[in-house]
């Protein structure tokens, strides 16, 4: 269902550069924890690990922002049906490429961990409405 | 996620992996000084089985006291860099190991 969502992101030229691998392997998902950088203090890692890839021959100059409305579908997705889910962008690209055995044409580019939360946690604070919007004076005459 | 209880040496592993990783990311003449404290962290933790009974240490663990022992210049930033980069490459193999004997049940 998640990745359904996700593939049905808006996409420039629709591309669609993305591709899915799901990691469900407790010993491999505790290895990709220790080597990747972005998971931070003491982020657990939930049961279920996605692999967002690029395949570079669906490559163009918005594919960052593809990419990042698929995640964002799938973030809502499962936040939708009461699942736990966060990106992971830091970690060495070509290390993961290798130990994930992936195709030569596929770049890994995010990792969302999924699982159910084992608490509520408050949403971090925003900056206010107002401080993100630029007003235009109307001229008078 | 459940996690198993793990071995010493399991959890060594991890720790290692951890730095390996770390250190690749402090590469490049400002942050050398943040991956050589990771290095240098890593011979630390080599000797550790000389304090605990039952640990054996790894591979990388060795590699890095190797490194660091043999060269009074290690920290010097291209030597640093191949190094750690080698560590990379060597930790990489280590887990395409251990998960091919997990997945042939050995």
């Amino acid at each position: 269902m998640l990745l359904e969502a996700a593939r049905w992101a808006p996409s420039a030229g629709n591309a669609q550069p993305w591709e899915f691998m799901v990691i469900s392997d407790d010993e491999q998902i505790q290895y990709l924890k220790t080597v990747m950088t972005g998971v931070m203090g003491n982020m657990k890692l939930g049961p279920v690990l996605i692999c967002m890839c690029v395949n570079r021959d669906k490559k163009s100059a918005w594919t960052g922002y593809d990419m990042g409305c698929a995640l964002q579908n799938i973030l809502l997705t499962a936040h939708s049906l009461g699942l736990g889910a966060c990106a992971i962008g830091g970690f060495d690209e070509q290390f993961i490429w290798s130990l994930l055995g992936l195709p030569q044409n596929l770049s890994p580019c995010l990792f969302v961990t999924v699982g159910y939360p084992e608490k509520e946690v408050p949403a971090p604070p925003r900056r206010k409405l107002e401080e993100v919007i630029l007003k235009v004076e109307k001229r008078n005459g | 996620m459940d996690e198993r209880k793990k071995s010493a040496d399991e959890y060594l592993f991890e720790i290692t992996s951890f730095l390996i990783s770390s250190a690749k990311r402090c590469l490049g003449p400002e942050y050398m000084y943040g991956a050589g404290r990771l290095v240098q962290t890593m011979n630390l933790l080599s000797h550790l089985p000389e304090y605990i009974p039952g640990l054996n240490g790894n591979s990388l663990l060795t590699k890095a006291s190797t490194f660091l022992e043999t060269d009074q210049h290690w920290w010097h930033t291209e030597k640093l860099s191949k190094f750690i980069n080698e560590m990379s490459e060597a930790l990489l193999e280590e887990m395409k190991k251990k998960l091919s004997e997990k997945s042939n049940g050995s």
